[in-house]
């Protein structure tokens, strides 16, 4: 069964990808999706086993993959509670995402290979969640990577594309090398890569030493570091994030299914899958916790300022994920693993939606020229609503023993920043006030997203997009996505933007569409209220997880017993946030532009993304781009050409111009040589 | 069960257990 679910992706993904223009779009689409489907009929069982107790945990072996020496790597699924979480997350998530794909790139040229490199995603995936083995999870990690950078630049006849698929691919293979080194080290420390085998040994090598660099470190905090890393560039942590928000370059659903719900997640499920390797270290944790939270803030106040709707979303899932790590750096695995499996849906559905309004607005991104959409669009706008409603955690806590109520998020995010409080980590306290402070810009900049978009007066008459629709072609390419680039600092505000709607008529997008969006909506609303008892409940979430990760029982036990303004703390920023936007986009509509009067250094110092971009094309762009021309101009062509091939050719050419001068065809020319020769001759002879 | 790839421990990946691997040089495996 496990093998169908892995498999059947991958033989989808050939199936169209070679097929292509022979079999067509209808099959193309039809078989990958279909495989999909019945991946996740297959995926749901096993993970309602885990959660009622029937199912244990199991490895299946494939075949044996790599043997030299005592290096053994076999293929083999692993399936365990924290594989059947992202086996259910991946896909149900693939398979919505493939559908919507049907009404979302019906007018584009190239479908089949759309799919294929979908389908082929899934399978990556899926072999990274079933690992069994680090070798087998760098193999997926690797895969998922591959996709990411074919379907970011899918649309390969756009530069910006192209530029962005790049970017991601070479910051990627930054993390990977740290992530390699990991292995290597691992590999070199337990001699064997079998996940199983380095858990059940890393408690035995706590506060061991290893020669690194040429120094010596703690074993332990060295490896964990290291493998950190490759989850830094996976899941664009603080440093490694840069390469996120431009990945928006590809199609929306590719942002919905690669750039939120799954892939991202990855470095998350490692350090879970691994957890009871950093469990040993107090620097590695720390480190974790620190970037975790360092990301989750940076990556909310860039989302407050951006007017590209992908973009917000982007740098809110940067922000989640640093919620996630945090949560796992303070030891609380299991919240952390519940915001990933809660982050997929609500997350999904909010890109899925923005598609949608994309998709409405003749891909105009810019949320400066929506507003108004709510009439237009209903459908959509509910769905919207639901997925910012679970993003920005609205419940209510448990009072008089009746069972708490709420959205996907204020389960997830709640635990999380509750479990920070009551870790005894060194730094749980930092990620706390972080944490809380997050959850206010993100319910700001979460609102100011759906007021923009939806409410409002209608800004659409500038467009250019709505204007290409009324007066040029009425078709629509999904191509023709925006770049998403506009941080010019001295832009207008949407409050300046003059407004009307120029005759546009927006349309509801298609059920193909519509029907992703409600089945998210639907864990979106549920996935919290129906899942925390297995995720996070001291017994139930032990036995559930069972030694799938390090679930620390007596953490989520404190949780219960911290001070209720901590409690209440996430709820009462959420609303704050929930306040200023209101008042911001709604009620006095000038209050933003005259805020960004008041305080420009700060507002464009957010808007370019604390100049992140700038200082890495200082300090690591330009000097690369000098030493391969150094290398270029002066090495190769002005040492290696010069002496060699150029140099020999050059002397060649000289040589044969000189005796091309000597061969004039002149009679006595040729008669002086001779004479001249004879003469040597006879005077070589009477010597 | 036969490997895919099968590469004897001397041709390489593990010769003589010195590993190939210069930011852990001089560290050898257990």
């Amino acid at each position: 069964m496990i093998q169908l679910i892995v498999f059947l992706p991958l033989l989808a993904a050939i199936v169209a990808g070679l097929g292509n223009r022979m079999i067509g779009n209808l099959a193309a689409k039809l078989v990958t999706t279909g495989a999909l489907f019945v991946g996740m009929a297959l995926s749901w069982p096993i993970f309602l086993g885990f959660l009622a107790g029937t199912q244990v945990s199991q490895v299946h072996p494939v075949m044996s993959w790599i043997v030299s020496g005592t290096l053994e790597v076999a293929w083999a699924l692993r399936v365990d509670a924290l594989t059947a979480v992202m086996l259910v997350v991946v896909t149900t998530v693939s398979a919505l995402v493939h559908l919507y794909s049907w009404g979302y790139m019906a007018e584009d040229d190239s479908q089949p290979r759309f799919f294929a490199y979908l389908s082929l995603f899934t399978f990556a995936m899926l072999m990274l969640v079933t690992a069994d083995n680090l070798v087998q999870m760098f193999f997926g990690w690797e895969g998922v990577g591959l996709a990411s950078y074919l379907l970011i630049g899918f649309w390969y006849h756009k530069p910006s594309a192209n530029a962005a698929a790049l970017k991601a691919f070479i910051v990627n293979r930054i993390g990977d090398f740290g992530f390699s080194l990991g292995i290597f080290g691992t590999f070199l420390v337990f001699g064997t890569v079998s996940i199983p085998a380095i858990l059940a040994a890393a408690p035995s090598m706590a506060g061991s030493t290893i020669g690194f660099l040429g120094g010596r470190v703690d074993t332990m905090t060295l490896l964990c570091i290291l493998l950190f890393i490759g989850a830094c560039g996976k899941s664009a942590q603080l440093g490694l994030h840069t390469w996120l928000p431009d990945a928006m370059e590809g199609p929306t659903p590719v942002s919905a299914l690669i750039h939120a719900a799954t892939m991202v997640t990855a470095g998350v499920f490692m350090v879970c899958r691994l957890s009871p390797m950093f469990a040993t270290s107090q620097t590695a944790t720390a480190v974790v916790t620190i970037v975790g939270a360092a990301t989750a803030i940076f990556a909310a106040t860039v989302g407050t300022v951006q007017n590209d709707i992908k973009r917000v979303i982007a740098y809110s899932t940067c922000s989640q994920l640093g919620y996630m790590f945090f949560a796992a750096g303070v030891g609380a695995y299991g919240a952390a693993m519940f915001h990933l499996f809660t982050h997929a849906f609500f997350k999904a559905l909010l890109f899925l939606g923005a598609g949608s309004v994309i998709h409405a607005m003749h891909h105009e991104q810019d949320m400066r020229y929506y507003g108004a959409l709510r009439k237009e669009i209903p459908w959509t706008f509910w769905a919207m609503t639901v997925g910012t409603l679970a993003i920005t955690g609205v419940g209510i806590i448990q009072v008089y023993g009746l069972p708490s109520l709420g959205f996907a998020g204020f389960f997830s995010k709640d635990t999380i920043i509750e479990s920070a409080y009551a870790s005894e980590s060194a730094y749980g306290g930092l990620a706390f006030f972080v944490g809380v402070l997050a959850a206010l810009l993100t319910s700001f900049y979460s609102w100011r997203l759906l007021f923009l978009t939806f409410f409002g007066k209608p800004r659409w008459a500038q467009s250019e997009h709505v204007r290409h629709a009324l007066h040029g072609d009425g078709h629509d390419h999904p191509a023709d996505e925006d770049a998403g680039h506009d941080t010019r600092p001295n832009e207008a505000s949407a409050e300046e933007i003059p407004q009307g709607t120029g005759g546009y008529q927006p349309h509801e997008s298609p059920w193909t569409i519509l029907v992703p969006l409600a089945l998210l909506s639907l864990g979106a609303i549920a996935a919290g209220m129906a899942f925390h008892g297995a995720f996070i409940d001291p017994e139930e979430g032990a036995r559930f997880w069972g030694r799938s990760l390090a679930f620390d029982a007596q953490l989520m036990h404190h949780m219960h017993l911290i001070p209720i303004w901590v409690k209440l703390s996430a709820s009462a920023a959420m609303v704050a946030g929930f306040a200023i936007a209101f008042y911001a986009y709604v009620r006095n509509t000038a209050f933003p532009a005259a805020f960004v009067g008041q305080f420009g250094v700060l507002y464009r110092f957010l808007l370019n993304k604390w100049y992140f971009d700038e200082l890495y094309e200082i300090a690591f762009v330009r000097p690369s781009l000098w030493l391969g021309r150094l290398l270029w101009k002066r090495g190769d062509e002005g040492t290696i050409d010069r002496f060699g091939p150029d140099g020999a050719a050059a002397l060649v050419v000289a040589g044969t111009r000189l005796t091309a001068r000597i061969q004039t065809g002149y009679l006595y020319t040729y008669a002086l040589v001779m004479l001249l020769g004879i003469a040597a001759a006879l005077a070589w002879m009477m010597r | 069960m036969t490997a895919l790839v099968r590469v004897p421990a001397k041709a390489g990946i593990q010769s003589g257990r010195r590993y190939w691997a210069p930011a852990f040089a001089g560290e050898r495996g257990r």
